[in-house]
């Protein structure tokens, strides 16, 4: 007994669980919660090692630790509540509300929540039962293999709800103790086969089954990495940086701590991914608009810059009164209050086109490309801007801008050099010969948000003609498709510019989430780059050409109306729902209409890329799938298990046993038995009469009877009949007289199926016993 | 199908028919007799006076046309009135052997248990060897060659019951049991005028039941069908409500009767539930009950039935 206590194997599996849940703390701040599940774990640890000195039987080593995690979250959590630290019916009651305040945190907080107390008895229970879980398969049954099902689903817990990446030990520390565990009791069989061994034959025999075990170990993880990888679902990935928020200082809750480059590398891989709070605001707005930072207009060697000039100081209150926005009749006003501003002055975030600003602070100051600076820290502000709804006759321009924009009309038609002959190629495929100025960006829009561009945030390597990022940005991003929204929204500048409409380069915040009291919260990993075209009259207007799920929503305008005229037409408009799958609200949750007209083409070729898109219901799509994969585990080992033992069959005979005890196992599925001592005869006597089997049933339950007796009993080298369709016969004969919740279960549980996969596990863990017979 | 078996059925189906019609109502009982007739065993019947015991033995004896001899067991019966003695013939002035009762093909040994052990022995040790040593001459018996022994369990005084070790010589023991109402009343009608062996005419002859039993013995026994006998006969000796188990002979007697068995069915091949109908009469002679079973009034069938139930009957080692 004492040799079952295990003290090095449970050490190992509480630092393994412990190791596995200690991301967690990037979810929640402060980390008071931690120190609570510590002693949880050291608890339900403690009483399995006791648990196990006293009594052999797995499931009340469970029990007992199962009863410590109560007991413990009693003590820590339940003050005032309990009884002598005993739970009675207020401790449930209390705990109610405490998991109740937990869900509430996890459903309506970003990460980091705050670590209420309910969060603090939540995570004590979860990481406690993941504890149990990890010390039951790990130590006490020694299947340590097993042991990183919890684990891994400790970490997901994480992995799933964080918004950055995860730094490697994260993910290293929990793999590595699992490994030991699974090294330990690794070595505990080979001892156990060496104590087993008698002979140096043997010997050589537990060498090749340990290295067959190993083996088919390795192929199977082989096998199954390759073949879930397409198929599971890739987490989405929730931030959106796309390089541009760059933190400066990594303290929290300090102003001023987050700058956006006013230079945009289309060249560089995306960098910084926080999570950090840059902006806190309300809004009247149903779908607000963009925040915008900077606006770009030259882009030379793959970076943008800005040629802006300084502009006047405005006052407070003031109009800015925007030349264009005079003339978009048709515009909302709306207006946002900011009541937290870490972004670095000057820079300062607002909607475009803003018509006056209220600041708490230094003097705003607006320059020529209306975009608004600061001379020093603004910590809250309110700003009314216009949101646009031109008409689409106003927009049906001409494709060549006839009037400068601001006297600077040729810099903003400045195309790449390096990408100009790609870029002509790519217009004159995608945009029709008679285009106006409008179908024009919508077909240039459409096509970039459309199947064959991915997002992604690595961009491609080199191609096939070497091409690089850094060569040819535009060019690189044509050719391999795949980008972030620096890539979209400069191809569809210099793609507009090819054209001859003036269009300009927008740095910012997409709107952010909505969180509580109606305030939406910008991160920096919210921040985004988008297109504006010029329209005469009307002025900039912002597209959308980064694909849904991880851009902002393309406005009304930028997208064709019903009966698209113009453009390619094989496919309806593929603006698809552009939320990602979160569950907090996003304010650019927009009409999902479209993305039911999408064919079944454009969605496997949009792969997961298009189910990231699809929300929650692609989701639901796809968890079905997985399920019905995992429902149809035991029935399909099941059919080639009888395949297999029917195709081994030495001879008639042989195969004439395989079918008699396939045809017993599925009968028992059906809850059809004979007497475990009962000769063949009998057996089908009884099954006959239990079965209530009449005519070419018992029949052909008879001839199997027949045959068998001949295969078992009869001289050998007998010809024996196929006994498959006469089984056949009779199982379907006996499934017509069940009900149907019994059919279902007999198809869904099959011992046969059952059979197979603890054979296969037989064999990994025993591989000489499984060799042998 | 072959010829062999062919005759097997033809013939032991027109035996059965003819001792059915003496013996009534014990279908089961014949059948068990011819069994083991075919099986080159000795049967033991074993019940209270009046059952027929003796009966059936004398019928089977007229029904083969064989040389069949009865003996009376007494406690004055010497062995050499068994086996046969050496006597001086004065004419040839050499002794010369005068052969016992023991000298036929179908010997019924009426109230064996009344004998002394000598003359028991003396019996016995023929009925295993199927021979007899006179004076260190060796007289073969004929073939076939068949005991039937009849032995009243309830009277007990002046008798000898047989040891375990003798009785286990005994291929199979039935008891005849009584006849059920029904027919008995028949049983009237048939015995009341004459007795019914008289009309009895021979339907075989000792040379057809030998060539029944070289058929017997071309039965094949499936390596399965093997296992489950050992199977049988081992859970006798670790079955807790057994003191003794069935002995080795018993295995291989088991066998043979089943062998038989199927023979009658026609078939060239032993089933499970062959070992199982001949199970009860070969092995309940063998075992001894434990006290505990003896108090519960079980009988050595009905554990014997509790032990066919535990046995799983072995499938193709595939």
């Amino acid at each position: 007994m004492t040799a079952r206590v295990r003290p090095v194997d449970a050490l190992l599996a509480a630092l393994a669980t412990l190791a596995a849940a200690a991301p967690l703390r990037t979810l929640f701040a402060p980390d008071s919660w931690v120190r609570p599940a510590l002693l949880v774990v050291v608890v339900v640890t403690a009483v399995g090692m006791l648990a196990r000195r006293l009594t052999r039987s797995t499931t009340l080593v469970v029990l007992a630790q199962v009863l410590a995690l109560v007991l413990a979250a009693c003590v820590i959590h339940g003050r005032g509540h309990t009884l002598y630290g005993l739970p009675t019916p207020d401790t449930v009651k209390a705990f109610g509300v405490l998991l109740r305040e937990a869900v509430h945190t996890i459903s309506s907080y970003a990460a980091p929540a705050p670590a209420t107390r309910g969060i603090s008895l939540f995570l004590g229970l979860v990481i406690g039962l993941v504890a149990i879980a990890v010390d039951a398969i790990a130590v006490t049954r020694r299947t340590a293999a097993a042991a990183g099902l919890p684990l891994l689903a400790a970490y997901l817990i994480t992995a799933a709800n964080t918004g950055t990446t995860m730094a490697w030990p994260y993910f290293a520390a929990p793999a590595a103790l699992w490994l030991l565990l699974l090294g330990r009791s690794g070595i505990g069989g080979l001892r156990r086969w060496s104590a087993a061994a008698t002979g140096t034959a043997d010997d050589g025999e537990g060498l090749a089954g340990f290295v067959s075990a190993a083996r088919v170990l390795g192929v199977g993880a082989l096998v199954l990495s390759l073949a879930l990888t397409p198929l599971l679902p890739h987490l989405p990935t929730r931030f959106l940086a796309e390089g541009l928020g760059r933190v400066t200082d990594s303290g929290r809750g300090g102003s001023g701590s987050v700058r956006v480059t006013s230079t945009v590398d289309v060249t560089r891989n995306l960098g910084s991914r926080s999570t950090q709070p840059v902006l806190r605001y309300r809004t009247d707005a149903e779908r607000p608009a963009p925040l915008r930072v900077d606006v770009l207009d030259r882009m030379a060697d793959g970076v943008w810059t800005s040629t802006a000039q300084g502009g006047p100081t405005v006052a407070s209150a003031g109009m800015i009164a925007p030349e264009e926005a005079s003339a978009a009749a048709a515009a909302t006003r709306v207006s946002i209050d900011v009541d937290r501003n870490d972004i670095a002055p000057p820079q300062l975030a607002a909607p475009y086109p803003p018509i006056s600003i209220v600041s708490s602070g230094g003097a705003v100051r607006q320059r020529d490309d209306l975009t608004l600076t600061v001379d020093g820290q603004v910590p809250e502000y309110r700003v009314q801007y216009l949101t646009p709804e031109p008409k689409a006759e106003a927009l049906a321009q001409p494709l060549a801008a006839s009037a400068a924009v601001g006297g600077r009309t040729p810099g903003l038609l400045e195309v790449d050099p390096a990408s100009r002959a790609a870029l002509t190629a790519f217009v004159d495929d995608v945009v029709p010969e008679d285009a106006t100025r409008l179908q024009a960006a919508q077909a240039i829009q459409r096509e970039l948000r459309s199947g064959p561009y991915t997002y992604s945030l690595e961009l491609a390597g080199p191609t096939a003609d070497g091409l690089t990022p850094d060569s040819a940005p535009i060019r690189h991003f044509l050719a391999t498709r795949q980008g972030y929204c620096v890539q979209f929204a400069s191809t569809m500048v210099m793609a507009a510019r090819t054209l001859g409409i003036p269009a300009r380069m927008a740095v910012g915040f997409l709107p952010g989430t909505l969180g509580d009291e109606k305030r939406y919260t910008v991160k920096a990993a919210d921040a985004h780059a988008w297109p504006e075209l010029y329209f005469e009259g009307v002025g900039w207007l912002r597209f959308e050409p980064t694909p849904g799920a991880r851009s902002g929503v393309a406005p009304a305008y930028s997208m064709p109306a019903a009966a698209p005229t113009a453009g390619p037409t094989t496919s309806a408009p593929s603006q698809t729902a552009s939320a990602s799958p979160t569950r907090r609200e996003r304010p650019d949750q927009e009409t999902r209409t479209a993305s039911a007209d999408r064919s079944m083409l454009d969605r496997v070729q949009g792969g997961w890329s298009s189910l990231r898109a699809s929300g929650p219901l692609g989701w639901v799509a796809t968890a079905a799938l997985l399920g019905a994969l995992g429902v149809l585990l035991l029935p399909l080992a099941a059919v080639l298990a009888r395949r297999r033992a029917r195709r081994r069959a030495a001879d008639d005979a042989a195969r004439a046993e395989v079918e008699w005890q396939s045809l017993v196992s599925r009968l028992g599925d059906l809850g059809l038995a004979a007497d475990r001592s009962a000769t063949p005869r009998q057996a089908g006597a009884q099954l006959t009469q239990r079965g209530y089997l009449r005519d070419e049933s018992a029949a052909a339950l008879g001839r199997v009877v027949g045959t068998l007796e001949r295969a078992r009993y009869a001289p050998p080298g007998e010809d024996l009949p196929d006994l498959g369709s006469d089984a056949d016969s009779v199982v379907r004969a006996v499934r017509r007289g069940k009900r149907l919740p019994d059919r279902l279960g007999a198809w869904l549980l099959p011992s046969e199926g059952m059979q197979a996969w603890s054979r296969l596990g037989q064999r990994m863990l025993h591989p000489r016993s499984g060799r042998r017979h | 199908m072959d010829d062999g078996l062919l005759m097997v059925r033809e013939v032991t189906a027109r035996l059965e028919s003819a001792m059915n019609e003496v013996i009534e109502g014990k279908p089961e009982a014949v059948r068990t007799t011819v069994t083991v007739l075919l099986a080159e065993g000795h049967l033991l019947l074993e019940d209270v006076p009046g059952t027929g015991k003796t009966m059936l033995a004398k019928t089977l004896g007229q029904c083969i046309d064989a040389s069949v001899r009865r003996v009376q067991f007494t406690p004055d019966l010497l062995p050499s009135d068994i086996t046969g003695v050496s006597v001086f013939n004065q004419d040839s002035r050499e002794f010369e052997f005068r052969r016992g009762a023991i000298f036929a093909n179908v010997v019924v040994g009426d109230e064996i248990n009344r004998a002394s052990p000598k003359t028991q022995s003396a019996m016995l040790e023929c009925m295993e060897e199927h021979q007899v040593t006179v004076d260190g001459v060796t007289y073969p018996l004929p073939e076939p060659f068949m005991v039937m022994a009849t032995q009243n369990p309830i009277e007990m005084e002046g008798t000898y019951p047989l040891p375990e070790a003798q009785r286990d010589r005994f291929m199979a023991r039935i008891s005849m049991g009584y006849p059920s109402p029904r027919a008995e009343l028949d049983m009237l009608d048939t015995h009341g005028g004459r007795s019914p062996l008289r009309d009895l005419r021979a339907v075989t002859d000792a040379d057809t039941v030998r060539r029944m039993i070289a058929a017997v013995r071309s039965v094949h026994a499936s390596d399965a069908v093997r296992q489950y006998v050992v199977d049988v006969v081992s859970a006798t000796r670790t079955s807790p409500e057994l003191r003794l188990g069935a002995s080795p002979r018993g295995t291989i007697h088991l066998l043979r009767a089943a062998r038989a068995r199927a023979a009658l069915e026609g078939r060239d091949h032993v089933l499970p539930d062959d070992v199982q109908l001949v199970a009860a009469p070969v092995l309940a002679h063998r075992v001894i009950l434990s006290a505990e079973a003896q108090l519960a009034r079980r009988d050595a069938s009905s554990v014997l039935d509790d032990v066919l139930r535990r046995v799983r009957v072995p499938a193709l080692r595939a």
